[in-house]
């Protein structure tokens, strides 16, 4: 199991380790409830080394991109970051990511742990003609997340002001205990937030961790996959593996806004056409639980007719509002806002309500 | 944190008796293991229960896990407050996140549980 350059810094800090996509990850520090409230309250960190990077340069990068990927790059300028689904040409979803661009027909992809040599294989098979050039950059690019409504402050504090006023979706270049980073205001909590990468020369975890101690001394609270779990559902951002897959296209994912079907010609651009023709068969809707329980990957969900109509794909208890809520499949007839369905947990009928996502109201242009 | 006047079951919950009855919680090795606890089940009042049958469960963001009772008997008191306030369970596993009491049906059967010295050997030994 791989580890990150942060490894040490999470031993010594007590961190409950867990295998995720392939690495030992943080799940939690102290408690996994606290550290959501350090997000959504103060500031939180996150070690997202795990995630991968794959670089796409040359002369017809654009071209490449504008193929392979569902949203469109040929508004991005230097300095932009765009969420895109990439699709096989079955229309399933290989994976979503985000495109930073850094200059002309230079590009960095920021892929899902658990796919990268998917999708660097992926990209690869899908070079064909184009005069790219394509580089997996993950093992020596450190990422770590700074996620809530404080990270601004710290940031100013340890990068200048200038940096800290970076709009939604945009990055720039920095620097954070002397070492040259990269930070882009993104994230995948709902809240303020900001991403920081550092592309490190081979071995060198002491300035990983020095970048990532000089945040922990702003009163900025480590946080581990277990909170990020939470802070994601709030928001209905979906998790490659459990609300996405191969099978799913991003029509009845809900990520339609990040398909430009105008566009010339994409993968996977004819069979989504043909979906929506059809129509679609079922969609992913937000479901607010009556009771506790916490309805979770793979428990069915039923109609008021008793009839098995769908699937959960992810759960957890909100903190925020005090009540489990969860994603799920439902077939379209009923996914419906206010429809009131049943989740089976345990052998027990548990009623859920489809409900308006995010479940929370988001922070990430505050 | 193993107090020493209760006893212990292998499955990690805790016994302390009181006259003809037995007061039931998880440890705080449980609580730990388990984390943020966001939901408990209890069984109603008036259940009988055997020795090793499960009352309930505690379900916390990362897991559920079923509650097991250490002892047979009939449920006389349930901790309702832990069912609208679970992470009392977390904050105070040996106190306020009590949750229930069971008469006892075979006294012999305490003698069967660990003392806290047996209990804290188990979990030394598990977590190495």
């Amino acid at each position: 199991m791989k580890q990150t350059k942060l490894y040490s810094w999470h031993q010594q800090h007590n961190a409950r380790l867990i295998e995720f996509g392939g690495w030992l990850m943080p799940v939690q520090y102290s408690s996994i409830i606290e550290e959501y409230w350090a997000v959504r309250k103060k500031a939180g960190l996150f070690d997202i080394c795990h995630m991968g990077e794959i670089t796409v340069t040359g002369e017809q990068a654009d071209e490449f991109l504008q193929y392979t990927m569902t949203n469109d790059i040929s508004f991005m300028k230097p300095g932009d970051c765009l969420y895109s689904v990439m699709c096989y040409d079955h229309g399933g979803i290989v994976d979503d990511l985000f495109i930073y661009k850094i200059a002309q027909r230079n590009y960095l992809l920021v892929v899902n742990a658990s796919n990268t040599e998917k999708d660097y294989q992926h990209l690869n098979a899908q070079k064909r003609n184009y005069v790219v050039t394509l580089n997996n950059i993950s093992e020596r690019t450190s990422f770590i997340s700074l996620q809530g409504p404080d990270s601004r402050s710290v940031l100013a504090k340890l990068a200048g002001p200038e940096i800290a006023k970076l709009d939604y979706l945009h990055f720039t270049e920095g620097q954070i205990a002397g070492r040259a980073v990269t930070v882009s205001r993104t994230g995948y909590t709902g809240s303020l937030g900001y991403e920081i990468f550092y592309f490190a020369p081979a071995g060198a975890e002491q300035d990983t961790t020095a970048i990532w101690q000089a945040i922990i001394d702003q009163e900025v609270i480590p946080c581990g996959l277990g909170a990020r779990d939470i802070l994601r559902l709030e928001m209905k951002y979906p998790l490659y593996g459990n609300d996405i897959d191969q099978n799913i296209n991003p029509l009845e994912a809900g990520l339609s806004w990040a398909v430009k079907m105008e566009k010339n010609n994409f993968a996977g651009k004819d069979s989504l056409e043909q979906v929506k023709k059809t129509g679609l068969s079922h969609r992913l809707v937000g479901l607010e639980m009556k009771n506790r329980q916490i309805a979770r990957h793979g428990f069915p969900v039923f109609n008021q007719g008793e009839k098995q109509i769908g699937q959960i794909t992810s759960g957890t208890f909100s903190p925020a509002l005090s009540k489990s809520i969860a994603l799920g499949y439902v077939q379209t007839n009923e996914a419906v806002l206010g429809n009131i369905l049943s989740v089976e947990i345990r052998g027990e009928k548990c009623p859920a309500t489809i409900v308006k996502t995010p479940f929370i109201p988001s922070h990430v242009r505050d | 944190m193993v107090p020493k006047e209760l006893k212990y079951s292998k499955s990690h919950e805790w016994v302390k008796q009181e006259g003809n009855n037995v007061v039931i919680g998880i440890t705080d090795y449980a609580q730990e293991e388990l984390g943020d606890i966001v939901f408990v089940e209890l069984p109603k009042i008036g259940r009988q229960l055997k020795q090793q049958e499960s009352f309930g469960v505690a379900e916390s963001v990362k897991a559920v896990s079923d509650l097991f009772s250490p002892v047979s008997g009939k449920v006389v008191a349930i901790n309702e407050t832990v069912g609208k306030q679970p992470e009392l369970v977390n904050k105070e596993p040996y106190t306020g996140g009590w949750m229930i009491k069971v008469e006892i049906a075979a006294a012999g059967e305490l003698t069967g549980l660990m003392s806290a010295e047996a209990y804290e050997k188990l979990i030394n030994e598990g977590s190495k």
